[in-house]
């Protein structure tokens, strides 16, 4: 294969792997019986997936994610949009940068 | 917690256009947020010697950010095929646990449009859709109309980042590389369950660092937070 061909191959297979994992999840959920405690899990699978998401970010990440994650909380909390919760916050980030 | 909407949920799922629109309005800071990290991409891309018409068609298709830049890292010419796709596949496996989360809501739907919303799934609009439909959303096309909105800005923002190449600054002067943790903060505070019900998102944390010092590179930390978060909630008394 030339060069061309396989940068293609890479990409579409990329492609075809990731979708899979995108509609896998939803399939697999077939052989698994609902109701019970698998109905509470996926209750609180969102929250716990975006905390997984977060924690490793916010414990690593130097003190910018952290300082954007309180920001936003509060933005929002105080009854902001999130287009004006999530830009505040990182304009309250890029400010710091400036200053500092 | 939520035991009398989960019984009507099956029959109140719809899957409209005003539904998609509702998606692309709510998640236009995301598509914003695209577009920056697509610059990025699109940067690196280039860079790592993908043509123009190259770095596009990835965006397009394989839709997944941080595998594509872990792409780029480990790119050789000419491409590994089958280790570019293992590494595509280890990096969204998250994908699968958040896909099964939507179950619930996509279980009744025609096979298309349940597909085109896990076509359009990525972390960000998923977190937002889950947000949202505890406030009452039913609407499956919201993830369609989000995702849709994002795939425009990641595309865009891919070639504007290749065409420009070096002549964009440091995207981090403009705190870009923070826009995602902020959005999350945000989904996460309107997910809050009470201080109470907190220890599954205590386990999650837990396991999700303890798993990303272990299992550095990929997302595993991700899986792993995430499944041991809602066992935690699963075992947890209803009240």
């Amino acid at each position: 294969m030339g060069e061309e061909a396989l940068v293609w191959s890479a990409i579409l297979a990329m492609a075809f792997v990731t979708w899979l994992t995108r509609v896998g999840g939803f399939w697999l959920m077939r052989l698994v019986p609902e109701g019970g405690f698998i109905r509470r899990a996926l209750d609180h699978l969102p929250g716990a997936l975006v905390v997984a998401i977060l924690s490793p970010i916010a414990l690593e990440g130097g003190w910018a994610p952290t300082v954007c994650i309180v920001a936003a909380v509060l933005i929002g909390r105080a009854g902001a949009s999130a287009l004006v919760a999530v830009f505040g916050s990182v304009a309250v980030v890029a400010l710091i940068r400036l200053v500092v | 917690m939520e035991d009398s909407s989960a019984k009507s949920d099956a029959s109140s799922v719809t899957f409209t256009l005003a539904g998609a629109r509702r998606g692309a309005v709510v998640c236009l800071p995301l598509a914003l947020a695209s577009i920056a990290f697509g610059l990025g991409f699109g940067i690196l891309a280039r860079d790592t010697g993908l043509g123009l018409v190259q770095a596009l068609g990835m965006s397009a298709f394989v839709f997944a950010g941080a595998s594509q830049m872990v792409a780029m890292d480990v790119w050789t010419v000419p491409p590994a095929v089958l280790g570019l796709a293992v590494a595509a596949f280890a990096i969204n496996i998250r994908h699968v646990v958040m896909g099964a989360a939507l179950r619930p809501w996509l279980r009744d739907l025609p096979l298309l449009q349940s597909h085109a919303a896990l076509t359009f799934m990525t972390d960000a609009n998923w977190a937002q859709a889950m947000a949202d439909r505890r406030k009452g959303e039913r609407d499956a096309a919201f993830i369609v109309g989000s995702g849709a909105i994002m795939w425009v800005g990641w595309v865009c923002g891919t070639g504007i980042g290749h065409l420009a190449g070096g002549v964009i600054g440091d995207p981090k002067a403009f705190g870009i590389d923070v826009i995602v943790p902020a959005f999350f903060a945000l989904t996460l505070s309107s997910l809050w369950p009470g201080v109470r019900r907190l220890h599954p998102w205590l386990a999650a944390a837990v396991a999700a660092v303890l798993a990303h010092e272990l299992m550095p590179g990929g997302a595993w930390h991700v899986v792993v937070g995430g499944l041991v978060g809602a066992t935690v909630g699963g075992l947890m008394r209803e009240d």
